[in-house]
């Protein structure tokens, strides 16, 4: 891995009983995975707050991942249909605004798609690579 | 055609007479309509004297609150008890029902007289001069369907004139000068028929109103072209580097009904570990902090709803042109969760609901 991906930080709100264990099940069966995450459990991808994106976002990290259950395999039935509204949500105003909906990424992984995890995190490390630094890391106007 | 009722008079005396009687009555033990205060000051009032309907001014071009927002305040604790007249702009109407929506307002017991709206003058405009002068000349321009410079851009570029949800609906915009009211519901026909008035059929002018939606299209696209398509982050620290933080849009949003605002809260503010870490990383920190963060944010949050009433930029101190951003992103959410706020209180607010299927391209790296 070059040094610009290793620059890259990635910030990933897992949902509990889906993708984080599927991050769990990749790091058990020692899949690769960049350095760049930074993984955060919530219970569900319904509980992200689009604010929890935003922050951050404009706090500096160059990629925002939400992961949750597959389409009708939520936890708590519908969190994940909801989830996947906001996401179209905040992704239709950056797009709008012109901020880089790029670097905000949604993706379903199940608890056994470890190898999905780590092909999200790898594929998400090198187009960030791609973008560049985020600029609203080094902004203070924010 | 529906049943409509008409007079000779202008149509906001025959809007007067109209309430009078409803007054009189007993129709409805109260209207809810701009009245001229102490001081030739406008505000909405809630009047239950059929005296008192003489002193005020129901078509005037001002709106010193948007009144889906006052409507909202009004209903929260529960529906009116009495059956209320309310004369309402398109856009606070829309506002309204979007708070209905969200359960925070109740609709019963609210007849709603509405009309075809000229648009109203910002709040400034009002404030530096006498803006009774005015009236004339704004009569004037709403009679040849012709926009009026002063008034609010978002007025100036509002393609969404014509009420949806209104009993009543009073031709102005599209009116031949004197006084004309469509009921749009039965509920609307019940309560103006049998008051006095000329009874007929009636129908909003539909050649005349498309005319105006041209010029008004015109106006919008003049508008967003003033700004640039996609300001990015630069272009959004330019509009907004300038905001003192002093919530006043979040204030006057009809739509930002939460209780407690996120942005009043201590949830985000920095802790001294944060401006630790943006001294060394950034090299600095700016105050107010979140600025940028507060408008995309409260974006987030009702965004999806906004009417375009353009009341958050007529209270701006430091004049920033809040409404058009809000109205850009507003318009291209609502194309894309096929909405339109405010037109039927029954279609859910697109963020309370879903689809099983629905944007399954939405997932992965491919941009949409």
């Amino acid at each position: 891995m070059s040094e610009e991906a290793k620059e890259v930080r990635i910030v990933a709100f897992l949902c509990n009983w889906c993708s984080y264990a599927g991050a769990d099940l990749a790091g058990v069966s020692r899949l690769e995975i960049p350095p760049t995450v930074r993984n955060i459990r919530v219970m569900c991808s319904g509980r992200v707050n689009p604010l929890y994106v935003l922050r951050a976002f404009l706090n500096g990290s160059d990629g925002v991942l939400v992961a949750g259950c597959h389409p009708g395999d939520c936890h708590y039935q519908r969190g994940n249909f909801y989830a996947r509204r906001r996401f179209v949500m905040i992704k239709d105003i950056f797009s709008t605004l012109g901020l880089g909906e790029d670097r905000i990424r949604l993706s379903w992984i199940s608890a056994s798609e470890g190898l999905k995890y780590a092909e999200t995190v790898r594929r998400f490390t090198k187009d960030l690579t791609e973008e560049g630094q985020n600029p609203t890391r080094k902004e203070l106007f924010l | 055609m529906s049943f409509a009722v008409h007079s000779p008079d202008t149509p906001e005396e025959g809007l007067k007479r109209l309430l009078t009687s409803l007054l009189k009555n007993g129709r409805v033990s109260g209207v809810f309509s701009l009245a001229k205060v102490e001081g030739g000051k406008l505000a909405y009032e809630l009047i239950t004297d059929p005296g008192k309907i003489a002193g005020s001014a129901p078509l005037h071009s001002l709106m010193p609150v948007n009144l889906g927002q006052l409507l909202n305040r009004f209903t929260m604790m529960g529906p009116s008890p009495e059956p209320i007249a309310v004369v309402i702009r398109p856009c606070e109407l829309r506002a309204f029902v979007e708070t209905v929506k969200r359960r925070i307002s109740h609709l019963d017991n609210l007849f709603f007289i509405s009309h075809t709206c000229g648009g109203v003058f910002t709040l400034k405009s009002s404030l530096d001069t006498d803006i009774e002068r005015r009236m004339p000349g704004y009569w004037k321009k709403v009679r040849a369907n012709d926009i009026h410079p002063e008034l609010r851009t978002t007025c100036q570029s509002c393609v969404e004139y014509i009420p949806y949800t209104a009993d009543v609906t009073l031709r102005v915009v599209d009116g031949a000068g004197s006084f004309e009211a469509i009921a749009d519901t039965e509920r609307g026909k019940r309560l103006i028929s049998g008051l006095g008035f000329d009874e007929g059929e009636g129908a909003l002018d539909r050649t005349r109103l498309d005319g105006l939606l041209a010029k008004r299209t015109t106006r919008r696209e003049e508008a967003f072209a003033q700004e640039a398509a996609k300001p990015g982050l630069d272009g959004l620290i330019a509009q907004f580097g300038k905001c003192v933080g002093c919530h006043a849009c979040r204030q006057a949003c009809p739509i930002c009904y939460c209780s407690l605002c996120t942005f009043e809260s201590n949830i985000f503010e920095k802790r001294p570990e944060d401006h630790k870490r943006e001294l060394e990383v950034k090299g600095g920190t700016r105050l107010p902090p979140d600025t940028v963060f507060f408008h995309l944010g409260r974006m987030m949050h009702m965004a999806v709803s906004c009417v375009a009433c353009g009341s958050c930029s007529d209270v701006c101190p430091v004049s920033i042109p809040v409404a058009l951003t809000f109205k850009r992103v507003g318009e291209s959410l609502q194309k894309s969760f096929d909405y339109s706020p405010g037109k039927d209180v029954m279609q859910p607010v697109p963020v309370g609901t879903f689809e099983p299927e629905e944007f399954v391209d939405i997932e992965g790296a491919k941009s949409r």
